[in-house]
């Protein structure tokens, strides 16, 4: 019986084993694209996209999955990336051949992807599937998915080239204390000496993301992330006066300025402390100023009227009397006004070596959600509706958005893959205006935005090896050491740009964008 | 296993111990599939950038060239040596302040009257472990933070408000609060188990000799539950190395990677995050890890056999 008993435990435990090592997915699959297949029998389509901050089940349902499955015929089945990491586990899906139809990427990603040749090459392809697609993405988008020739990717261009990293001012207390907004480096302290004192805590806060407070460093000549000084592109902080900007953070810092924890401070946490500084009997933490993106603005606003400040009335209105924007500060009140322009492709659509037999379907689908005719709107339909029920022409022309219909419209960027950029821009506005002082704020900071707009030239490149495998260690790197000179000072700038070039990579990839940059721009 | 100490041919013993063979089997399939089998990836460390992703592994393999280039990258990297020394003193902060404290824990639970307050006191010391450490460090930000209990004591008391969380000088102290207060109750289990088989007999007669409880502890329970204390210091020293990888990650901040980056976090750094996927130098600091903590723990082992005459094998 015993014996009986250890033989069949051996012999299943063998089953197992067994079971466990032929499991592995069997791998294969060739990446041709089939190109006669027949586009009225249309497929289910299973789509990626990065993670919208919502759950999966309430994209599947949104109204503008359900309207883009009427306009376009496909059904579609969406996964996002998780918001933390999302590279990883795409590495992961790429390992384990998941079958995506289409994958939203984005532009590192997309560069890194190409690197490893996993991505089909669409250039034949997208002739015979998406004509609308090749007639509404500009030459020059279309570079920047174009590795030795061929086409690898669908961009879809930054909806609006904005100008979106302000200092937000607690306007109201300013006023208290009879003070101007600063221009200058010095008035700019000056505020900040005024506030910390009244606040007793630190004036400016920013979340531990912020290496380059743009405001702030645009008085220093340092614009964006990678940027030309006198014909050469740099890097930021090989910027030639990177250490004066960095000596001045610093002694903002040892003078008590600045937030003590930015190191680890998220938006939510700035944004409770900047809220904090309009409540006269609040505890803990205050700031009277905020390095944040344009868009942060929303949830200031939204703050502000929970936390009864201000009320329902004021916060669907203009705040001039709460919020106050800089763009940029100068050392001299006579400089001129340079500052970081946004651009660049938010996102890049492709199609994964494994799925190319079907990529002509995954093809019709995009180029159906971009045409945008007189007879043929679905392109307008989803980003922002109809006329009538989600918005109306406004007296100069623009699209104004009928509350609360155009919520709806809230996710419509979710589900782009690449955009009509003849169009998009002008409808993209109407999301700006939705709120109003978002409105104004974008308004303001977008004044003269041609003239004194300063671009990230690495927004503009096609995918670059050297550039695309030191970026993400040379950024981090930079950003880690960014919050330990804020505090200890410029004491170890030699050894951090020694460890910068060599070991983290960036003089590879200096080199590199430099190549690329000089062969595009001197021809 | 038992006391048996005459060289037994290996035929001889699997014959003797036959009806126990198939309860080994899952434990040794478990190692060799999850442990022995995975060790060939070791060969990564001495390839050029495979790329998995494309291929399957073996392809991938043999596509891509041999290099020393992963080695020559982790030791020309003047950081390393730092992040070693990080996941060093972590390690022995730990081992040297924390491992005691379960052994005190558990002896002291043992000896509570009421059986009933004894099980609410383990219930509550081991709770903390259940918990994940992103969780903790969450909580302990809080309490640590410019504005949280601790600093609002100390400026009460006339100190200068400390932001305990982003100062490097503090980081690793914090490492060993936090994992004191997440792992003690946890870790005194095996002890608590090691203690309640120890024959009551042996208490009985040293009362009637007239010994104290101090005595009694000292003389008959610490001795008992040697064996378990050195078994678990031995296993505890082979993972010197791994200063843990969890816990370090979530507390880490740009402010104290100075004295808190360790061979985990920055293994981690390389391999994974931002879409990196230098495989080949990741695998090559944690083979170099490795290597480091086998050292380690035949070194204790040897040690305790010597002194003790006890040992894992």
């Amino acid at each position: 019986m015993k014996k009986l008993l250890s033989i069949i435990l051996l012999i299943a435990m063998l089953c197992t084993s067994v079971l466990a090592l032929t499991a592995c997915p069997d791998n294969g699959g060739d990446s041709e694209i089939n190109m006669d297949i027949d586009l009225s029998q249309k497929i289910d389509l299973s789509v990626l996209i990065p993670s919208s901050g919502k759950k999966i089940e309430e994209i599947n349902n949104n109204k503008n999955a359900l309207l883009l499955e009427e306009l376009t015929g496909y059904k579609v089945t969406y996964t996002q990336l998780p918001a933390s990491d999302a590279s990883g586990t795409l590495n992961t899906e790429f390992m384990n051949k998941t079958p995506y139809n289409v994958i939203k990427l984005t532009k590192d990603q997309f560069s890194d992807l190409v690197k490893d040749d996993l991505l089909v090459d669409i250039t034949d392809a997208l002739a015979k599937f998406a004509p609308d697609i090749l007639a509404n993405i500009s030459e020059e988008s279309w570079d920047v998915v174009t590795v030795d020739g061929r086409i690898y990717g669908i961009p879809e261009r930054a909806s609006s080239d904005n100008i979106e990293n302000p200092i937000v001012f607690n306007y109201d207390l300013l006023l208290k204390l009879n003070l101007d907004m600063p221009e200058t480096l010095a008035e700019f302290e000056a505020v900040l000496k005024a506030m910390t004192e009244y606040l007793g805590k630190p004036a400016l806060t920013f979340n531990k993301y912020t290496p380059l407070v743009h405001a702030i460093s645009s008085a220093f000549g340092i614009h964006s992330y990678w940027q030309e000084y006198d014909g050469e592109v740099l890097f930021y902080m090989n910027a030639p006066r990177y250490d004066e900007y960095i000596e001045y953070m610093h002694s903002l810092y040892e003078k008590g300025y600045i937030d003590v924890e930015v190191s680890t401070n998220d938006d939510a946490a700035c944004v409770n402390r900047f809220v904090n500084g309009f409540k006269a009997n609040a505890t803990g933490a205050k700031a009277g100023a905020y390095a944040c993106s344009l868009w942060t603005v929303s949830s200031i606003v939204t703050s502000l009227q929970s936390n009864e400040v201000i009320t329902k009335e004021e916060s669907a209105g203009e705040l001039d009397n709460y919020l106050g924007y800089v763009r940029s500060l100068k050392e001299n009140a006579d400089d001129d006004e340079k500052v970081y322009r946004s651009s660049g492709y938010t996102y890049i659509t492709a199609i994964p070596y494994y799925m190319a037999e079907n990529a002509g379907y995954a093809l019709d689908w995009m180029n159906s959600k971009i045409k945008d005719t007189a007879t043929e709107d679905n392109f307008r339909q989803l980003v922002i509706g109809e006329e009538g029920k989600h918005w109306e022409k406004t007296s100069d022309g623009g699209y104004m958005p009928i509350n609360p219909a155009f919520a709806e419209k809230d996710d419509a960027h979710i589900f782009l893959n690449g955009t009509n950029e003849n169009k998009y821009t002008e409808y993209w506005l109407a999301r700006v205006r939705k709120q109003p002082e978002l409105f104004r704020a974008w308004s303001e900071l977008m004044e003269d935005a041609d003239e004194v707009g300063v671009y990230n030239i690495a927004d503009f490149t096609p995918p670059l090896a050297d550039y695309n495998t030191y970026r993400s260690s040379v950024e981090e790197y930079a950003q880690t050491q960014f919050y330990v000179m804020l505090k200890d000072g410029t004491g170890i700038l030699d050894n951090v740009l020694t460890q910068l070039n060599g070991n983290k990579g960036c003089d590879k990839a200096t080199a590199d964008i430099n190549n690329w940059y000089k062969n595009v721009y001197t021809k | 296993m038992s006391s048996q100490k005459n060289k037994l041919t290996l035929g001889y013993k699997a014959k003797k111990y036959k009806s126990l063979i198939p309860f080994v089997i899952p434990a040794v399939l478990f190692a060799v599939i999850f442990s022995y089998l995975p060790m060939a990836g070791i060969l990564i460390a001495f390839k050029d950038h495979p790329n998995f992703l494309r291929y399957d592994v073996f392809e991938a393999f043999a596509k891509s060239d041999w290099t020393l280039e992963n080695f020559q990258k982790l030791f020309s990297d003047p950081d390393i040596l730092k992040y070693i020394k990080n996941t060093l003193i972590i390690s022995v902060m730990k081992i040297v302040i924390l491992f005691p404290l379960p052994v005190i824990l558990a002896v002291m639970i043992t000896e509570l009257k009421s059986k009933r307050f004894s099980k609410l006191v383990q219930g509550i010391v081991f709770l903390p472990h259940f918990f994940s450490w992103v969780v903790i460090v969450g909580i302990f930000n809080n309490i640590f933070g410019m504005y949280g209990p601790i600093n609002n004591i100390g400026t009460a008391l006339g100190m200068d408000p400390v932001h305990f969380m982003g100062e490097p000088s503090w980081f690793r102290w914090l490492v060993v609060i936090l994992s004191g207060w997440k792992e003690i109750g946890y870790s005194s289990i095996a002890y608590i188990a090691a203690i309640m088989s120890i024959d009551p007999a042996l208490y009985e007669a040293a009362k009637i000799d007239g010994a104290s409880k101090l005595k009694q502890i000292w003389n008959i329970t610490i001795p008992s539950i040697m064996p378990t204390i050195i078994v678990m210091l031995i296993i505890r020293i082979g993972y010197l190395m791994d200063a843990g990888f969890e816990q370090v990650y979530a507390m880490l901040n740009p402010n104290t990677l100075e004295t808190g980056e360790i061979i985990g976090t920055y293994v981690y750094r390389l391999g994974f995050l931002a879409g990196s996927t230098d495989y080949g130098l990741s695998t090559a600091v944690g083979l170099f890890n490795g290597i480091i903590s086998l050292l380690l723990i035949l070194g204790a082992n040897y040690i305790s056999k010597k002194k003790t005459g006890n040992g894992v094998w």
